[in-house]
């Protein structure tokens, strides 16, 4: 990483900030001016101009959003981005104004399709009213005549009807009641009269809960009203699908919107960049990070095609920088895991190629089944070559694409191929389903080697940071201490059978004595008061311990291979005790092998990744990682539909592996 | 047919190890029961405000499950050591293998059921999270596999 720093006239910063993002290698820290020049120079004030870009940007995605939802396409299990040519996206890009037009008239077919939707609603619940009518030969939206009245509602459900009748033709023999349902709760009935009695007989029809429903928007009598309301839904109906056809007819702009969403993205981005740079009335400063190998080429290109002055120098030792990690094809397949944990600081050495064949390795013995691995292997292989995606999905595949292939191995070693018993005669290591206590050992084995691993690489930071003595110091006296400590132990290490009295942990005791002598000797060296020095070494003793769990932490190594392998096994014996006719019999047995054997690769599958992950983040990268970086960010165009084919990224491409540093 | 008293049920070793047997599956698939079941209403409360999350919180809500699976897998294997001429120290430790998956299997599934549970919220709330929620889960899941591997190995010290 080197650091640029360029000084350059104002009318022609925008055009600048666009070249650099095609570039898209160098990012743009922010500044401020200081408090000398404060009156002349200060930071643009861009907050208008983003507010602008947001709603357009929301409008877009909105429109977008519904075309998904009501004209989908299928997208393949991988995709990415397109890839568009500059010179067709600047024809687009000009369109804006228009397709935002397109976006605008998508969102109002929505919004039709809302109102269309609320109207049915208004309907249906209109229908539902009607219901309890539908006897009724009535009219039910004339509740005055000339000299009568006629009244929809409910009386109670207890009440008798005829005794209602009689009680009303006794005072009122004009009058008359209709019962158009009757419920359990009440009867639903229409009441006919004169004007000029209604307000008694509406006291009488009180006495028996009377409650008045007026039905509006009625039209005719309910049958003719429901035939009425067929009809406008039907009309309804139609219009929905002119709407939805509309749509449709829209989301072939679809491709269009994504490529103005894109470019409204990339004008955010760029109209964020100006606010970090420093401007005067005539001229701006710009500071940043661009990766060292491509100095002199941003350089010439800068000085060739503006006006400006361009300074680059290399980051002063013990400076924070942004980090790039980049490693070769293989072994940045494993960026997934470490970025799952954080990035590395500037001052450390980049972890990924330790923890590469590692991970890997570790995640085979964990799974330990060649065949699931085998099919793993094929599965990610297939995808690999039949899909284009992204970066970051192509890492991740591409590592279980790896996992498999180690898995295959473990499977070599342990004679473990779909859990068939015979096969282990094959192992061409051990099995562990034989002898567990023997691979307990070695998964502590190999999570010694591991944590040794891990502290070379704090061996080399420190050496990196302040000198090879302090690296034998802090870590070189370290191994001699635990190298003792182990050695020791090696009488308990279950299947090895080794007896106390040999001569390998006679010597360990004595090895363990040095280094714990040695540690306590020098760790205290740069405590400034005399008990500092003395004392200072007693909590690295307290390492031990915490190293001693760490290794016990390896069976997990153990347990999660055994116990794919045993179900594995289960499976497979459950499997062959099916009895029935031969037929029947081969198709239970394969369900139940295809059943069980799914189950258990996906259990184990998932489970080995997240130990393995576990592993390097807590017993690995423990050992010598401190993380805290900043992520390299490039200021370039941040995409989600379509990446931008550049005449300027060729640039950058011609040549530059010679220059890699 | 010989007279059966009940006190020589206690002195008969099969019946030490069909207990055994049955402790592991019965307190492994019970907790499995338990944890899958507080996952599922939490993953049905979250599916019915956002349906598109039901393969998620399925995934997550399946994950207590592999108790049953292992308690399953060492009853198997304790009734498979079951033979007419054992000892009842063999009856007995036959018995006391099956302790280590049937407790610790049904402890660990109430509690991957209950980091499940939490996981399908951080599902509902950033649909991102899905893996993140799997790993907590799947550490749980380390206990079980450890009393699993515990009780094989003493399986084969019998």
């Amino acid at each position: 990483m080197n650091k640029i720093t360029v000084l350059g006239l104002k009318q022609e910063g925008s055009q600048l900030l666009k070249s650099l993002m095609d570039l898209g290698v160098v990012e743009i820290t922010q500044e401020e001016p200081d408090s000398e020049i404060c009156g002349k120079a200060r930071n643009v004030n861009v907050q208008d101009e983003l507010k602008k870009i947001d709603s357009n940007l929301s409008m877009l995605a909105k429109a977008i959003d519904i075309i998904d939802i009501y004209a989908p396409v299928r997208k393949p299990l991988f995709s990415a981005r397109r890839v568009v040519a500059e010179k067709d996206y600047n024809e687009v890009a000009k369109l804006r104004d228009s397709v935002l037009v397109t976006a605008g008239r998508v969102i109002s077919c929505e919004e039709e399709l809302m109102k269309l939707k609320s109207d049915e609603n208004r309907l249906n619940s209109l229908a539902d009213s009607l219901k309890p009518w539908i006897d009724l030969d009535l009219p039910l939206n004339v509740s005055y005549t000339g000299y009568a009245f006629c009244h929809t509602g409910s009386i109670s459900g207890s009440a008798d009807v005829n005794i209602v009748r009689e009680t009303l033709s006794q005072e009122f023999p004009e009058s008359e009641i209709l019962v158009a349902r009757s419920e359990k709760d009440r009867h639903y009935v229409a009441v006919i009269g004169l004007k000029e009695n209604e307000s008694e007989i509406m006291n009488i029809l009180r006495n028996w809960n009377w409650n008045k429903i007026s039905i509006r928007d009625a039209c005719g009598t309910a049958g003719e009203t429901l035939e009425h309301l067929d009809k406008k839904r039907a009309d309804l109906e139609k219009a929905r699908q002119a709407v939805l056809s509309r749509i449709v007819e829209l989301a072939r702009e679809r491709e269009a919107l994504e490529v103005v969403y894109d470019s409204f993205q990339i004008e955010r981005a760029r109209t964020e960049a100006k606010s970090r740079l420093i401007s005067t009335e005539f001229a701006f400063l710009m500071k940043g990070w661009l990766p060292a190998e491509y100095s002199d080429k941003i350089r010439d290109y800068l000085n060739g095609r503006f006006c400006c002055a361009v300074e680059i120098e290399e980051p002063a030792k013990d400076e924070e920088f942004p980090v790039l990690l980049r490693n070769r094809s293989a072994v940045e397949s494993i960026s997934p895991v470490i970025s799952m944990y954080g990035v590395p600081s500037s001052l450390e050495l980049d972890p990924s190629l330790v923890t590469f064949p590692f991970y890997i390795f570790i995640y085979g013995l964990m799974l330990g089944d060649g065949g699931y691995g085998l099919i793993i292997s094929l599965i990610t292989g297939y995808i690999l070559l039949k899909y284009r995606m992204e970066q970051a999905t192509k890492n991740f595949i591409k590592l279980l694409f790896y996992c498999g292939l180690s898995t295959m191995l473990a499977g070599a070693l342990f004679g473990s191929w779909f859990g068939i018993g015979s096969l282990t005669k094959t192992a061409l290591w051990i099995v562990p389903t034989e002898k567990p206590e023997l691979m307990m050992s070695y998964s502590i084995l190999i999570g010694i080697i591991h944590m040794y691993t891990g502290l070379f690489m704090k061996a080399l930071n420190i050496a990196r940071r302040s000198g090879i003595l302090d690296a034998v110091f802090d870590v070189g006296f370290d191994y001699i201490m635990l190298t003792g400590f182990i050695m020791s132990l090696l009488p308990y290490a279950p299947g090895l059978s080794i007896p106390a009295s040999s001569p390998v942990v006679q010597l360990g005791y004595k090895v363990f004595i040095v280094g714990v002598i040695l540690v306590l000797l020098t760790r205290g060296r740069k405590s400034k008061n005399i008990f500092g020095k003395i004392f200072g070494g007693l909590p690295s003793l307290y390492g031990i311990i915490s190293f001693f769990s760490d290794c016990l932490s390896y069976t997990r190594i153990l347990a999660l291979g055994l116990a794919s392998a045993i179900i594995g096994d289960i499976v497979n014996t459950l499997g062959m005790q099916m009895g029935g006719n031969l037929i029947l019999r081969y198709i239970v047995v394969t369900l139940i092998l295809l059943f069980g054997h799914t189950l258990n690769f996906a259990l184990n599958a998932l489970g080995a990744f997240v130990h393995s992950c576990r592993l390097q983040f807590l017993e690995f990268f423990g050992k010598f990682l401190e993380g805290g970086g900043e992520a390299f960010k490039p200021l370039r165009a941040d995409t989600e539909y379509i990446v931008i084919d550049t005449e300027l990224s060729a640039l950058l491409k011609s040549g530059t592996k010679a220059g890699v540093k | 047919m010989p007279e059966l008293k009940f006190s020589s049920l206690f002195m008969n070793p099969q019946v030490y190890a069909i207990f055994g047997a049955a402790i592991a599956f019965l307190l492994a698939a019970l907790g499995s029961s338990r944890g899958c079941g507080i996952a599922g209403q939490a993953a049905a409360g979250v599916v019915a405000e956002e349906p598109k999350r039901f393969t998620a919180t399925m995934i997550l809500q399946a994950m207590p499950s592999t108790q049953a699976i292992y308690g399953f897998v060492i009853a198997n294997m304790i009734l498979g050591k079951i033979s007419g001429d054992m000892t009842l120290s063999q009856g007995l430790s036959l018995f006391i293998i099956g302790l280590p998956m049937g407790i610790v299997g049904w402890y660990s599934a109430v509690y991957q059921g209950k980091v499940a549970t939490s996981g399908i919220h951080l599902v509902a709330k950033r649909p991102g999270g899905l893996f993140n929620a799997i790993i907590y889960a799947t550490m749980v899941e380390l206990f079980a596999i450890f009393s699993l591997v515990v009780s094989i190995i003493m399986l084969g010290k019998v």
